[in-house]
């Protein structure tokens, strides 16, 4: 089954184009990883799939029905793109508290479904009576992942999860994502600028640049050495023109 | 980099600071309204410090107007000092990025204290007291005497500058507020038991001033230095805290409020989020924690005031009439723009939430406007009926207004930057938005004016009425806000996200 669909969707700003995709498909519970440069146009997707952004032109679809103008995602799906999904003056569990609220979760169902999470937090966000505006980056950055993943999505949208986070928090963001997908079937796009992460658990590698999609892989199956090699020729492209 | 630059370049970077503000980045078409409003209220007080002598004169019919105005004079700088309380900051959020580099503290202690005196409340009275004292120093007495009462007010202005900045910079909250309350509830005790012995004292000082006795100026003088020395030595303890180290006060639902609004049916989530919003912020929560100061204020001023008919304050009735979400509501929904991207994208209705809001506001206006209407019952009974109008008119006809006009202020604000004079999220838009609405009352007036139960119950009539309307049909009008609201969705989110 086909959880999301794009459709010749463009952005633009002016006359530049943020996003020109033709035609995408993800099937219901792939683990889906978007990779490219800067400016490559994988925030302004996860914008326009979130409907936060209007298209310049084409749609995109979960589960079959337009996104833009519609609500029906939103009940079954999870997000975190930055710091503008997080509420400031809250407490972290303050926070999950009131997203869990907006999903018909109880205190005490947001409580046991944030156990998945308490290694993972490590004892620096819950119960530390602070704001999460006087928490560190690294530290928002789990407050989003957890808020995101905690509601049980049927479709999870995170963007670049890794940043900021410790090498063992990279790791377990890793290891809960993969777990999610295979015990639920969760359908994930999840994007970074860091290749290995998205091999280690993707089933599925999307590579954008300028807002085009010019690769699509499926590991193992496809070598992602390919992908690697094009990073490395465009460093070298700018270092030329550089030099 | 020398220490012996570091002063001159500190000072550099407090003119930048004030020169690259939020509000002179502002339209021709805004500086200009806003240079005109300042006019307006520099208009204002200079027109009141030239009538005061005629009044004074016939409160005071045996004394001289110069001589009646020094007997008010500590009551005047009491209530200056209570404002300062309330609005007056210290100009601290410019340090925090100077506490890694290689500048002492001393420094910028010193930097602090010397960029505080450039503020609005140290000159903001001598409009009113240049032309008073010109009308009744400069002319019928001498210059010597018009420059040195000039001179007495400033330091008097300035004790009550260096108080302020004591009791803001201090460490140790709770010792200091214990304090500044006990100094002001001693005046005020002082004041209000013994008005006689507290204004014959406030009138020798002010003689003393004009005579130019040495010690009226040496003694507040002195104050303000020992305040000042005590305040560097506070602020260069408090750096820590200014650096963002403090954990907050209030842990996790520890108000009963807040747990009160999260029981709400339906609206919970919201009303606990809004009364966070506001209460956790200081731009937000400055504004409410004014209110009760209001509640006790208007009907002192009411009962004060010359005037017998309320169309003689219906400007000030307007601003207090709809409590706190008058203020608030002007700012819309810019209060969420930092993480409307999750509003927008988690399972909220847009119709509920502004709602939501809407009885949140509403239900607050109720709270503070029926405490102050039972106080003007007292202090001028007459003012009661078209106070109540008003309120209805505001938390209603006004209300709609603002929630549907707050879509077009599409500025991101950051309601934790600053506590008072929200310049940041003011536009052209926003502007004439509440002038409109301010000079709505007009229309209502020249309606009462026609009707035949006298001006004081044709205007609450006229008031109550159409407030009444709509706020029974306000699911229409919110439905429409709603709608609106969609249409300008992604270019509200856009504005919303611009840092």
């Amino acid at each position: 089954m086909t959880a999301i669909r794009i459709e010749q969707l463009i952005k633009k700003y002016g006359q530049q184009a943020a996003l020109n995709i033709d035609h995408l498909e993800v099937e219901t519970g792939t683990l889906t990883g978007i990779v490219g440069n800067n400016g490559a146009g994988k925030t302004t997707l996860f914008r326009l799939m979130l409907d936060l952004i209007e298209p310049t032109g084409g749609q995109a679809l979960i589960e079959g029905k337009p996104v833009a103008g519609s609500d029906h995602w939103k009940p079954f799906t999870g997000s975190y793109l930055d710091e503008g999904f997080l509420i400031d003056f809250l407490t972290p569990e303050e926070y999950f508290y009131f997203i869990g609220k907006l999903h018909g979760m109880d205190p005490g169902a947001v409580d046991e479904k944030l156990k998945v999470f308490t290694r993972f937090t490590s004892d620096e966000v819950v119960g530390q009576k602070k704001y999460i505006r006087q928490l560190s980056t690294g530290n928002k950055q789990k407050v989003g992942i957890v808020a995101a993943m905690m509601v049980q999505p049927r479709l999870l949208i995170l963007d670049e999860p890794f940043n900021y986070l410790d090498p063992s928090s990279q790791i377990m963001v890793k290891r809960l994502l993969k777990a999610d997908n295979e015990a639920r079937n969760t359908t994930m796009l999840v994007s970074s600028h860091n290749l290995n992460h998205l091999t280690d658990i993707c089933s599925r590698v999307i590579l954008l640049e300028k807002g085009k999609i010019i690769k699509d892989l499926t590991p193992p199956q496809d070598d992602l050495r390919e992908v690697e090699q094009y990073f490395s020729v465009q460093a070298e492209d700018q270092g030329s023109d550089q030099s | 980099m020398t220490s012996y630059n570091i002063p001159k370049i500190l000072l550099q970077h407090g003119w930048l600071s004030f020169r690259r503000a939020h509000y002179f980045d502002r339209s021709m078409g805004v500086k200009v309204l806003m240079v005109f409003v300042g006019f307006i209220f520099i208009w204002y007080l200079a027109m009141a410090g030239a009538l005061l002598p005629r009044l004074l004169v016939h409160v005071f019919p045996d004394k001289e107007p110069h001589h009646a105005f020094f007997s008010i004079l500590l009551y005047l700088y009491a209530a200056d000092l209570v404002t300062r309380f309330f609005v007056q900051s210290p100009p601290k959020q410019l340090i925090v990025s100077y506490l890694p580099l290689p500048v002492s503290r001393h420094s910028l202690a010193g930097f602090i204290l010397l960029r505080g005196w450039f503020s609005i409340f140290n000159i903001y009275l001598f409009p009113l007291l240049i032309p008073l004292f010109m009308r009744t120093l400069l002319f019928p007495l001498s210059a010597g005497a018009f420059w040195l009462a000039l001179l007495g007010c400033f330091l008097l202005g300035a004790v009550n500058h260096g108080l302020i900045t004591w009791f803001k910079t201090w460490p140790g909250k709770q010792a200091r507020i214990a304090a500044l309350v006990l100094f002001i509830a001693g005046a005020g005790v002082a004041g209000g038991l013994y008005p006689s012995a507290f204004m014959s004292l406030s009138e020798q000082l002010g003689r003393a001033f004009i005579a130019g006795n040495p010690w009226a100026f040496m003694l507040p003088l002195a104050a303000v230095i020992f305040l000042q020395s005590l305040s560097k030595k506070g602020l260069i303890q408090s750096f820590y805290d200014w650096a963002g180290s403090g954990h907050t006060s209030a842990p996790a639902g520890s108000s009963r409020i807040e747990k009160f609004f999260a029981r709400v049916p339906v609206f919970g989530p919201y009303w606990e989020l809004e009364w966070k919003l506001i209460m956790r912020n200081k731009r937000a929560s400055g504004g409410i924690k004014q209110w009760p100061l209001a509640i006790i204020g208007i009907p002192l001023f009411l009962y004060f005031a010359p005037g017998e008919s309320s169309s003689q304050y219906i400007y000030l009735l307007v601003m207090v009439a709809g409590g706190y979400g008058f203020y608030h509501l002007q700012y819309a929904f810019s209060w969420e723009s930092r993480f409307f991207d999750l509003i927008a994208s988690r399972d909220t209705n847009m119709y509920r939430f502004i709602r939501a809001k809407y009885y949140f506001y509403a239900l607050l206006a109720v709270l503070q406007i029926v405490p102050m209407l039972i106080l003007i019952g007292f202090a001028a009974p007459n003012m009661v009926l078209p106070m109540a109008g008003m309120s209805l008119y505001v938390t209603g006809v006004i209300f709609a207004f603002l929630f549907y006009t707050g879509i077009n202020n599409s500025t991101r604000i950051d309601p934790n930057k600053r506590a008072s004079f929200n310049f940041e999220g003011t536009s052209g838009t926003l502007f004439m938005t509440i002038l409109a609405a301010m000079f709505s009352v007009i229309f209502l007036m020249i309606i009462a004016f026609f009707l035949p139960f006298g001006m004081e119950k044709s205007i609450a009539l006229v008031t109550g009425v159409s407030g009444l309307a709509f706020i029974l049909l306000h699911p229409k009008w919110l439905r429409a806000t709603a709608r609106k609201f969609e249409r300008k969705k992604y270019h509200n989110l856009n504005k919303y996200r611009e840092k």
